[in-house]
């Protein structure tokens, strides 16, 4: 799975919510997991332009306590079926987890990146390594990437999909 | 250096002699839960995946919370197919209907959870079961994880303790202190954090009242949060002989607590949450005469005993306003039995009150659902749009008694006001 993204930068607030916010809750409740349409309303309560016009390879960039709210996997699956990257200046503990299920990439703990990216500015991450360039400012921001042993989910597509690798009938043989 | 509870508990649960916060671990829980939403999908995954059995079944609770009311044909056969699964996997304990009652509710009812547990469950505001002196931590999709290896990946948490002193006035309930004590922590520090508590306010605390407190610290961002095992929770065991044994387990004297809070809540008002967050509390006085077109007094959060209570001693010989709906659904079979023995259910027929048994209903947005433009005051979890409806709805979430009084006049009042009448 490739850990590097190019785009534009779109710029959330403090606080979003996961139901709610980043999906909304009319899709927990009817149990919606189709990646497309998912990632068609990925973020529309909260920016109906993000909706419409982000890109694959664009990236999410939020404030604090990002994905606030109950443990519903729909949030961050419309964030990766949406095929945009995350950099939070920090994401809810419930939030963080799901994004891990689901193998979505992101630098969850980026402590004041709001005020050295703006709305529209294009960027060039290795979520890996945590390197952000600003490519509209010139800028290379070295932020916290996650943890390796986290990167194994990720790189199997999510926690399903390294499940299988390792505990299905057939990798067990 | 000593351990705190979290600490111990995961240590064990994990075959290590300690663990520190920050380290990831790999840890076998001793009881699991799920529900009519998440087991069939869950087994669905597996079944993609190519993993046949669940493990430690024999660990694993099962209930119908969600869709207990359902007449959709797929939720139906669904059920139908998950009772045969759940009997061929041998699943250790399942809650059908007119035994079935919300997940983060069973385990009290049935002294499944136990002091020094480590309990995991899928759905979010399992860490109420720290009522019991458990560690219970939720996890969403990973508990994938769990039913397919049994055990979870987990990372130690840092433990905050938070000490609550002083009585409260007539009026507050412990819903009023837990969202209180919630906005006090404030979510930025509780991130990821285990809540400990202390002190005289949680010791006089029964089950029903802690299981509402370390609920609410859900919204904050928790982990997980506790309440030390002492004489209540020993009381609470013995209920449940033979159901296995009882370990306190406590934080040593010289246990690294991230941080240490004190607070005193002898002052506290009823509160009531503004959308669209729990924690975002205000004195019931601040939205007084708001009106509503909704009441509910249920969840897991605020469909217990404690609640029932204090909701029909207000509703007692009263009537509900004409223009409002008052629903009310006893969190668990064994609640609503229980509220059947003291009179409480017939205080709510005769107010006018419709009511149903052990679901989430409209906390998931079914059952009597907002519609546009409506207002609710709710003992629910959650006031986020969407949440109980339609996604123009307001609802304002308040302890049982400010509900059930407000359902009478028709707008948000003060439940002091209806105290020591009839």
């Amino acid at each position: 799975m490739s850990d590097k993204m190019r785009g534009r930068a779109w710029k959330f607030g403090d606080g979003v919510l996961n139901d709610g916010g980043i999906m909304d809750f009319e899709m927990v409740r009817k149990g919606v997991f189709d990646p497309d349409v998912l990632g068609r309303y990925c973020l529309a309560a909260v920016s109906p332009d993000f909706a419409k016009n982000a890109l694959p390879g664009d990236i999410v960039v939020a404030g604090c306590d990002f994905g606030r709210g109950q443990l519903h996997d729909q949030g961050p699956l419309s964030i990766k079926a949406r095929g945009v990257g995350l950099i939070a200046e920090s994401v809810t503990r419930a939030f963080f987890r799901l994004a891990i299920s689901s193998g979505l990439i992101m630098i969850p703990f980026a402590p004041e990146i709001k005020g050295r990216i703006n709305e529209g500015d294009q960027l060039d991450v290795d979520f890996r390594s945590g390197r952000i360039e600003n490519l509209t400012t010139g800028e290379t921001i070295r932020a916290q990437p996650m943890a390796e042993f986290l990167w194994e989910f990720i790189d199997a597509g999510g926690e399903k999909n390294w499940l299988q690798q390792h505990y299905s009938a057939q990798a067990r043989r | 250096m000593g351990a705190t509870i979290a600490e111990k508990i995961l240590a064990r649960a994990s075959g290590k002699a300690q663990v520190r916060p920050g380290e990831l671990v790999w840890a076998v829980p001793d009881l699991t839960v799920g529900h009519d939403r998440n087991y069939p999908r869950y087994r669905e995954r597996m079944k993609a995946i190519g993993v046949e059995a669940i493990a430690q079944p024999q660990k694993f609770m099962v209930t119908i919370d969600h869709t207990p009311y359902s007449d959709d044909v797929k939720t139906i056969e669904t059920r139908a197919w998950m009772r045969k699964d759940i009997a061929a996997q041998r699943v250790g304990r399942f809650f059908d209907l007119g035994r079935h009652g919300i997940s983060h509710n069973i385990p009290v009812d049935h002294g499944l959870v136990k002091p020094g547990m480590l309990v995991i469950t899928s759905d979010t505001r399992s860490p109420a079961l720290g009522c019991a002196g458990a560690l219970s931590i939720a996890l969403g999709a990973g508990f994938l994880t769990v039913l397919v290896t049994g055990k979870a990946w987990l990372r130690v948490p840092a433990t905050i303790r938070v000490t609550i002193t002083g009585t409260p006035g007539a009026g507050v309930l412990s819903r009023d202190i837990g969202e209180w004590v919630a906005q006090q922590i404030g979510a930025s520090r509780a991130d990821y954090r285990v809540i400990e508590f202390a002190g005289d306010t949680v010791e006089r605390f029964g089950m029903d009242e802690r299981h509402t407190l370390c609920n609410a610290m859900v919204d904050i961002g928790v982990k997980s949060a506790i309440v030390p095992a002492d004489e209540n929770t020993e009381r609470y065991c013995n209920r449940f002989a033979g159901e296995g044994g009882i370990q306190r387990v406590h934080s040593d004297h010289d246990a690294q607590f991230e941080a240490q809070l004190e607070l005193d809540v002898s002052r506290l008002e009823p509160q009531v949450s503004r959308p669209p967050s729990p924690e975002n509390v205000c004195p019931v006085g601040s939205v007084r005469g708001q009106k509503i077109d909704q009441a509910f007094v249920g969840t897991c959060i605020g469909g217990k005993l404690e609640d029932l209570r204090a909701a029909a001693g207000v509703l007692r010989g009263r009537k509900i306003h004409p223009s409002v709906r008052l629903l009310v659904i006893p969190a668990t079979h064994a609640i609503y039995e229980q509220a059947l023995r003291e009179g409480l259910m017939q205080v709510f027929a005769e107010a006018g009150a419709q009511v149903a048994v052990g679901a989430c209903g409209p906390c998931f947005g079914v059952l009597a659902p907002l519609g546009k433009g409506e207002t609710s005051i709710a003992t629910a979890t959650r006031n986020e749009p969407g949440r109980m409806g339609a996604d123009s709805a307001t609802i304002f979430l308040a302890n049982a008694a400010t509900v059930a009084a407000s359902a009478v006049r028709g707008v948000i009042s003060d439940p002091r006001e209806f105290l020591g009448r009839g």
